[in-house]
């Protein structure tokens, strides 16, 4: 029994690590999280150092992305976004040029699977979360 | 306290490794006499985020702890996460997006982005600084005379490098260091175009930068506060409009006008929120100073979208002597719809400390404040500003190294380009800077193809002259 659950849990943390991707220029980008202790991750929200709701990853080669609940998506050319931006449970969908739309979804659902559900989507040409990435003066 | 110096300097070393590791900031002004910690307050945010990290975790470490080696080891559990969170630090969002939509928990407010951006006015803050003024009224009748006799002309190889008296005071300056900007002078000073710097921010007071800053914008807040007292995008500023008005320095396209805009933020919704206010505002060069090694597929996106709308964008290549040629470096300045600058030195050949690879464009003066002198450039204003270690300039003015600034000089060559051929393509920009410039290099290593490319030198570095005049010949009627 016990050695069941184990399984189930290994299972589990498996499949939700195996979620962690976005696509960016037709590849996949995997992701583990970096985990910040709460209790210092806390001290510095109250600080202003860093968000609250902003999750920590680094990619395979070793760049660090944060994201949140936003997604940036860009339809094929001559659709018509908003439209099939609607056929999604978003929580708000704001454009942000011409061609590129900034979404918000709920809490309960999972980032990167709903980012890929909609770059599998024949008529979205790009789609990934709204990435926080370090910008380096030069 | 020798825990807490410890931990501290363990701190800046990562700091140190991390830079140089990819993220070299060559943009700090030089100033050689100044302490480490003096650095670290002045350095960017990241690294203020280290200090206050090390605050933290020695308060906490000291509070559980009396022990020594356990303060010790309690920092040292510290220090990976401080390190990650450092090098993501993103802002102060949060707040600023507060006080702009009342809204504590939303990073994209009831209020569309778009209408956000039509309506920045209506949140302009208490601290505005400059307002939008008519850039057609306030065109300087200065000569290139005018320009020539600027206090600090005489320092700036960059600009003309055969008129530099840095040689006589004991700095190494090669004579073709320069990017003959004064025969594009005699076409043109850049009249009529709009250049936007996208940074960290200006000084907006600065005596040499004010006259031709028309525009402010902050896209991390929606205001007109751009005010910093980092000197990073000031200085990336002054290099391109830096007017003729006697007083320190001149910038390469000193009669264009400038929209100077601060991004701090690190999303790529508000790296694309700050293109678009660029574009709505009529600039026609895009200047950037910063790079990701990383570029995500919406701004490579809204960078396409910005040239085919006849904006020419330009990025600097970075500070850390590679090649972005390597697996997993991605990086803005590799765009296909970029200019992406790689810089020279004051000996008129690349930079030990300029990145390149097979997508980079361009060179431009970078100089190099470890073996030369640097380039000369703004400064913050009087005690803001570093004391000057050369003995040659005021406080308002620093020698500076980096391909930060590089990217400006060039936009201030293309600034010009578009004042003498306002319908010229980026891809006309692109493919007239690469024809006309200067092979360098030649009597090094240098090996350009068949087709003039090296694969560190690029196609060369620009010719201010050269290309402005072939700009000029390609205007349509």
């Amino acid at each position: 029994m016990r050695k069941q659950i184990i399984i189930s849990l290994l299972g589990l943390t498996m499949l939700s690590n195996a979620s962690e991707f976005y696509y960016s220029n037709g590849k996949k980008v995997e992701l583990t999280e970096v985990k910040i202790n709460q209790t210092i991750k806390n001290r510095m929200v109250k600080s202003k150092i860093v968000k609250s709701r902003t999750k920590y990853y680094k990619t395979a080669t070793g760049k660090r992305v944060g994201v949140r609940d936003d997604i940036l998506v860009e339809c094929v050319e001559g659709k018509d976004c908003q439209k099939v931006l609607s056929k999604y449970e978003t929580r708000e969908v704001s454009q942000l040029s011409d061609s590129i739309y900034i979404i918000k979804i709920s809490s309960d659902k999972n980032l990167f699977e709903f980012a890929q559900k909609l770059y599998s989507d024949s008529d979205i040409k790009i789609a990934h979360p709204n990435l926080r990435k370090i910008k380096n003066r030069r | 306290m020798k825990n807490r110096t410890a931990t501290t300097l363990s701190l800046v070393t990562a700091i140190l490794l991390l830079n140089a590791c990819g993220s070299v900031d060559n943009s700090s002004l030089v100033d050689k006499n100044s302490s480490s910690s003096t650095r670290v307050q002045r350095d960017n945010k990241i690294e203020q985020c280290f200090v206050k990290m090390d605050d933290i975790a020695f308060e906490d470490c000291s509070s559980k702890y009396s022990d020594d080696s356990k303060i010790n080891s309690c920092l040292d559990g510290y220090e990976e996460q401080i390190l990650d969170t450092c090098m993501l630090y993103d802002g102060e969002e949060d707040y600023n997006q507060n006080d702009l939509v009342g809204d504590n928990t939303d990073m994209v407010s009831d209020n569309d982005w778009w209408n956000w951006l039509e309506e920045e006015s209506a949140f302009d803050d208490k601290n505005e600084t400059i307002a939008e003024s008519n850039d057609t009224t306030s065109i300087s009748t200065a000569t290139i005379e005018d320009a020539k006799a600027e206090p600090y002309f005489k320092y700036a190889w960059h600009l003309n490098s055969s008129n530099s008296i840095l040689n006589s005071k004991g700095y190494q300056i090669d004579n073709h260091a320069d990017i003959n900007v004064t025969d594009a002078w005699a076409i043109t000073m850049g009249e009529g175009v709009r250049v936007a710097v996208i940074d960290d921010g200006a000084d907006v007071t600065h005596e040499d930068l004010k006259e031709n800053l028309l525009i402010t914008y902050n896209a991390d807040t929606g205001s007109k506060n751009i005010q910093t007292k980092d000197s990073h995008g000031n200085t990336c500023a002054g290099f391109i409009v830096a007017p003729i008005n006697g007083k320190g320095i001149v910038g390469v396209s000193p009669k264009a006008k400038m929209i100077s805009i601060k991004l701090e933020d690190s999303s790529d919704a508000y790296t694309i929120r700050a293109f678009e206010y660029a574009k709505k505002h009529g600039a026609k060069v895009i200047s950037c100073s910063w790079g990701t090694n990383d570029v995500s597929d919406a701004i490579v996106s809204e960078l396409k979208s910005i040239y085919d709308s006849g904006i020419t964008v330009l990025f600097a290549s970075g500070n850390e002597g590679a090649s972005l040629d390597n697996q997993g470096v991605n990086d803005e300045s590799e765009v296909e719809w970029v200019i992406g600058v790689g810089a020279s030195g004051e000996n008129n050949d690349i930079t030990s400390y300029s990145n390149y690879g097979k997508n980079i464009d361009i060179l431009a003066p970078g100089g190099d404040a470890q073996d030369y002198i640097g380039v000369l450039g703004l400064d913050n204003m009087g005690e803001d500003g570093y004391d000057d270690q050369t003995g040659l300039v005021n406080n308002n003015y620093a020698f500076t190294n980096g391909t930060s600034f590089s990217a400006p000089i060039t936009a201030g060559v293309v600034a010009m380009m578009y004042s003498v051929n306002p319908n010229i393509t980026p891809k006309e920009v692109k493919e007239i800077l690469t024809s006309t410039a200067t092979k360098i290099g030649k009597e090094m290593s240098a090996s350009y193809n068949e087709n003039g490319f090296d694969e560190k030198r690029a196609y060369g570095k620009i010719n201010a002259g050269l290309a402005v005049a072939k700009a000029k010949e390609t205007k349509r009627p």
